[in-house]
C-alpha cells in the first residue's frame, strides 16, 4: 500500500488556446502515495498547468492517448468531481480563493458544495479550524486577516473535506518568511496527522528541499525527477534553467574551484558542515 | 541634500477607535548615494515610513527634508509633483499599476505627468524599455499580453524613466523565478552605482547583505537600530531577541565549529575565502 | 468613501442587535409603507414618537444618527420647502408670483419633513444595527418566494455575500493602485471636472484588469473546492427566528393598529 502511486501521469499533452507552444508537452510521471513531491521550474514552464490538469479544471490536447489517475480513479468526466474530493488545493493568491464572509463560512464553503448536513459541518469547522490555529478568528473577515492567515483558513477549508492529496500551487509566495514558515509546518503536521501526498510547487528552494521527490520542469517539458539531493546537487542544469541552488551546494561548488576537495558524498548541508569541521581539525 | 527625518511620527485613523501608531518619534539620516535597506516584521512600520518618502503620507508631527522638499503636518497636498518627480515609490507587485494601451505609453506616462515633451517622454521610454532588459519589439504591444515577470520589468522601468534621485522599492522582486530577481536587484545597484539614492524594503536578508551599505531596522513604529550591514549582522543575539533572520552566509559560517571569523561573513563569496583562509592556516 | 461602500454598521450588543435581520428588514419595510397612513397631526407624531423609541433602543449615540440624515438634510429641506411654497389651499398666508405660503403648504411641508427624516431613521437602525452579510441573508430569504418562478435565488444570493467579502479587498486595491500611480505623478485632485475625470483612466483600468483576474482566480479555487451548477448545496450560515422578532414585529403591528385608528377617515 505504503509503495502504491496515488498519481499516475502519461503521455499529458496541453496547449492552452491562441498559443502554439504546448504548455505541458508529452509529460508522463508517478507520485507514491504519502509523499512530499516538490515541481519546480522557473515562470511559465508548465508547473502550475499540470495540477490543474490533475483535477480536471483544464482537459488535456490528446484525451485518447493521455491519461491521469488519482487515487484509482482514471480521470474523466464522471469522476472528475470524485477527484476534486480527493484533491485539495491552496492558490498563490491568498484573497483569491478566500470565498466565505468569515473564516467559519470560508471554511465551510467545500462541505457546502458537497451537501454535507449542517450539523456535521458544526463539527467538522471548527476542529478544521482548530487544526491550523485559527480558532480565535473564527468569525473574522478577511479583510482583517494577513496573507498569511488567509492561507491557514484555505488549509482549514482542504482538511475539512478530508482529501488524500493536498497540492501547494506556489502557496507561499505572496507571504513573508513568518507566514511561509508557519504554512510549511502547518503542512507538515498536516501530512504527518493524516497521511496525506504533498505535491507544492514553488521557487523556494527551501520548500523545495523539505521534499521526498523533486521533479524539474522547463518550457512544458519534464527535464529530471528524483530526491532533493540528487537534483539539486546537478548546479549546472538548475543554473541553466534559471533555478536556484540551495546555498550550501553552492559554497561546495566555490570551494571545490578553489581546489578544496569535496567528496561526492557530500550531499546535505550538515554533511559540508561536518566534513569542513573534521578537515579543519585534521589539518 | 542627504534624507533626513525629524521625530516623526504618524498616527492612523487619530481620535477614533481605530486609533494606531504607524510611527513613533522616528529620526535618521540617509546619505546621498546609498543603498539603504529597511527591515522588520510585517506591521513594523515599514510601508507607513516609505510612504513618508513622497509625502502620500504626510507625518502627524515632525518633519521631513528630502531632495530640498520639506514635508511638515502642515504640507498641503498640492503642488507635490516636484518632489514626486525627485522621490519615486515602487510598491509590492507593481505590475498593477500598468494601464495604457501599449508598452511604451506606459512607461512614458511617468515622463510625461513630470513635464517631459510626447517626444522626449517616448524616447527615454524607448531607452528604459531596453535598459530593464526587455525585448525592444514588445513596445507596441499592449502592457497585458506580457507575462508576469515582464508586466514587472514595464512597471518598473515606468519609475526609472524619469529618474528619481531617490528610489525606494517596497520587495520589487516578489514572487519572481531567482534568475529574474537577481537581474532585478543587479538593476538597482546599477541604479545606485549611476549616482541615485536607492532605498529597499524587505524581508530578504540575503538581498540585504549582497546590495545594501546601509540598513534600518524598524520595530513597532520605532526605529530600533540604523547601521551598517556588517554591524547589524554581527550581533546574533541582538538578532534573535528581535526576531530577525540572518543572511545564509553568516548562518552557515555560524554552524562551523573550530573557524576563526572575524566578522560574520554576509555573502558566499566572503564565507568561501575566510573557509579557505582557515583551511590553510 | 468606505463608509458608504460597506454600509454603517456599528458594533452593539443592545435589544436591536439580537433580533433577525429578517424580522429588521420586514419591520422596515412595513414601516416606509405604513407610513402613509398617517394624515394628521396625531398619526404624524405617534409615527415620530415610535421611530425614536425604535432609535433610542439600539442604545448607540444619536451622532451615528445624525450622520445617517446628514447627507440628505438639503434634499429633505428642499423637498419640505417646494410643499411648502407650492402646495395650495387652505389660508394664505404670502404671495408673489407662482409661490404661495399656505395653511395647507405649512402643514405638508412639515409632513414630508418628518416622512423623509424617520424612514431615514428606521432605515439607519436597520442598517447600523445588521451586518452587511446578514441583510444579504435576509433578502435572500425575501426572494424564496421566487425560487418557484424558477429564479436562481441561491446563486444570487453567493453573489451578493461574494461581492460583499471582496468590498474591502477593492477598496484596499485602490487605495494601492492611486498612490502607485500619484508616485508616478497622477494627479487626482487638482483641475476642472474633464482633467480630473481624464485622471482617472489610470486607476480604473488596473482596477477593472485587477478585478477580472480576481474573477477568474476566484472561480478556478471554487470549482477546484468542488462548487457546481447543480443543487444540493447545504448552507452553514442559517438565520434563526429567536424570541425578540415578535418584539419588533409586534411593535409594528401596534404602531399599524394606531394609525388606522387615529388616521382622519
Amino acid at each position: 500500500m505504503a509503495t502504491e502511486n496515488i498519481i499516475k501521469i502519461k503521455n499529458v499533452t496541453f496547449t492552452y488556446p491562441d498559443t502554439k507552444q504546448p504548455a505541458i508537452d508529452n509529460i508522463s510521471f508517478n507520485i507514491k502515495r504519502g509523499t512530499w513531491t516538490a515541481i519546480i521550474g522557473h515562470n511559465g514552464s508548465g508547473k502550475s498547468t499540470i495540477i490543474r490538469l490533475i483535477n480536471g479544471l483544464l482537459v488535456p490536447d490528446n484525451p485518447e492517448e493521455a491519461s491521469i489517475e488519482v487515487d484509482g480513479f482514471e480521470l474523466n468526466n464522471d469522476s472528475v468531481w470524485d477527484i476534486r474530493n480527493k484533491v485539495g488545493i491552496v492558490f498563490q493568491n491568498p484573497d483569491n480563493q478566500f470565498v466565505g464572509a468569515t473564516v467559519a463560512d470560508d471554511v465551510a464553503f467545500g462541505l457546502e458544495n458537497r451537501g454535507v448536513p449542517r450539523e456535521e459541518m458544526l463539527k467538522i469547522v471548527p476542529e478544521a479550524i482548530n487544526a491550523v490555529g485559527m480558532a480565535d478568528y473564527t468569525n473574522s473577515e478577511p479583510s482583517s486577516l494577513s496573507g498569511g492567515q488567509k492561507q491557514r483558513v484555505a488549509i482549514a477549508g482542504i482538511i475539512a473535506i478530508k482529501p488524500k492529496i493536498i497540492i501547494l500551487d506556489e502557496a507561499t509566495s505572496m507571504l513573508d518568511p513568518e507566514g511561509r514558515n508557519k504554512i510549511l509546518q502547518i503542512v507538515h503536521q498536516m501530512k504527518k496527522e493524516y497521511g496525506l501526498t504533498v505535491i507544492s510547487i514553488t521557487h523556494d528552494i527551501d520548500e523545495a528541499s523539505l521534499a521526498d521527490q523533486v521533479i524539474v520542469m522547463n518550457d512544458g517539458k519534464l527535464i529530471d525527477q528524483g530526491s532533493s539531493s540528487e537534483i539539486f546537487s546537478q548546479t549546472t542544469l538548475l543554473k541553466k534553467l534559471g533555478l536556484d541552488v540551495p546555498f550550501f551546494e553552492q559554497v561546495k561548488d566555490m570551494l571545490l574551484e578553489r581546489n578544496i576537495n569535496i567528496p561526492k558524498t557530500v550531499n546535505s548541508e550538515k554533511e559540508l558542515i561536518n566534513f569542513l569541521c573534521q578537515l579543519n581539525s585534521n589539518k | 541634500m542627504s534624507i533626513k527625518f525629524k521625530q516623526v511620527s504618524y498616527i492612523y485613523a487619530p481620535d477614533s477607535p481605530l486609533e494606531k501608531k504607524g510611527l513613533d518619534n522616528v529620526n535618521f539620516e540617509i546619505q546621498d548615494g546609498s543603498f539603504t535597506a529597511i527591515i522588520g516584521h510585517t506591521g513594523s512600520g515599514k510601508s507607513t515610513l516609505m510612504q513618508h518618502f513622497n509625502a502620500l503620507l504626510k507625518p502627524t508631527s515632525g518633519q521631513i527634508e528630502i531632495a530640498g522638499t520639506t514635508i511638515t503636518p502642515e504640507t498641503s497636498n498640492k503642488n507635490l509633483k516636484q518632489l514626486r518627480r525627485h522621490v519615486s515609490l515602487v510598491f509590492q507587485f507593481p505590475e498593477a499599476q500598468l494601464f495604457e494601451s501599449t508598452v511604451l505609453n506606459d512607461i512614458a506616462f511617468g515622463p510625461k505627468n513630470f513635464g517631459y515633451s510626447e517626444e522626449e517622454a517616448k524616447k527615454v521610454a524607448h531607452n528604459w524599455l531596453k535598459k530593464v532588459g526587455l525585448p525592444e519589439d514588445i513596445a507596441d504591444k499592449s502592457p497585458f499580453e506580457l507575462s508576469g515577470g515582464q508586466m514587472r520589468r514595464v512597471a518598473i522601468a515606468g519609475v526609472l524613466a524619469y529618474e528619481p534621485e531617490i528610489l525606494c522599492l517596497d520587495e520589487p522582486a516578489a514572487g519572481l523565478d531567482p534568475h529574474a530577481r537577481k537581474q532585478m536587484m543587479n538593476l538597482f545597484l546599477e541604479y545606485q552605482k549611476a549616482g541615485h539614492t536607492v532605498i529597499l524594503v524587505t524581508h530578504n536578508m540575503d538581498d540585504v547583505a549582497n546590495y545594501a551599505d546601509d540598513v534600518l531596522v524598524m520595530e513597532h513604529g520605532q526605529m530600533i537600530k540604523h547601521d551598517k550591514p556588517q554591524v547589524i549582522f554581527n550581533d546574533r543575539s541582538w538578532l534573535q531577541q528581535h526576531y530577525l533572520d540572518e543572511p545564509q552566509a553568516s548562518l552557515f559560517a555560524s554552524k562551523l565549529t573550530g573557524f576563526e571569523f572575524s566578522t560574520p561573513p554576509l555573502t558566499a563569496e566572503t564565507l568561501v575565502q575566510v573557509i579557505e583562509k582557515n583551511l590553510k592556516e | 468613501m468606505s463608509k458608504i461602500l460597506i454600509g454603517r454598521y456599528v458594533p452593539g450588543n443592545s435589544l436591536v442587535y439580537k433580533m433577525d435581520p429578517r424580522g429588521k428588514l420586514l419591520a422596515t419595510i412595513f414601516f416606509i409603507l405604513i407610513i402613509f397612513l398617517a394624515n394628521n397631526p396625531l398619526t404624524y407624531a405617534i409615527v415620530t414618537v415610535f421611530s425614536f423609541i425604535a432609535v433610542a433602543a439600539t442604545g448607540l449615540r444619536a451622532k451615528v444618527f445624525w450622520d445617517g440624515v446628514r447627507p440628505l438634510v438639503w434634499l429633505i429641506f428642499f423637498t419640505s420647502l417646494l410643499q411648502l411654497f407650492f402646495t395650495v389651499g387652505g389660508k394664505v398666508y404670502w404671495q408673489w408670483a407662482i409661490f404661495a405660503v399656505t395653511s395647507y403648504g405649512i402643514e405638508n411641508a412639515i409632513y414630508i419633513f418628518i416622512r423623509f427624516t424617520v424612514i431615514i431613521l428606521i432605515s439607519t437602525v436597520m442598517t447600523v444595527t445588521t451586518m452587511p452579510l446578514e441583510i444579504a441573508d435576509a433578502m435572500e430569504w425575501l426572494l424564496t418566494p421566487l425560487k418557484l418562478i424558477k429564479v436562481p435565488v441561491d446563486k444570487i444570493a453567493l453573489v451578493m455575500s461574494i461581492a460583499l467579502r471582496f468590498v474591502p479587498t477593492l477598496f484596499d486595491e485602490t487605495v494601492k493602485i492611486m498612490n502607485a500611480q500619484r508616485s508616478r505623478g497622477a494627479d487626482f485632485n487638482n483641475g476642472g471636472l474633464i482633467t480630473r475625470a481624464k485622471a482617472i483612466t489610470p486607476l480604473l483600468v488596473p482596477l477593472f484588469i485587477n478585478s477580472l483576474e480576481t474573477a477568474v482566480d476566484l472561480s478556478t479555487a471554487m470549482e477546484s473546492r468542488g462548487y457546481r451548477d447543480d443543487n444540493g448545496r447545504t448552507r452553514y450560515r442559517v438565520l434563526q427566528w429567536s424570541k425578540f422578532d415578535l418584539l419588533d414585529l409586534g411593535y409594528f403591528a401596534i404602531l399599524i393598529a394606531l394609525l388606522v385608528i387615529f388616521r382622519t377617515h
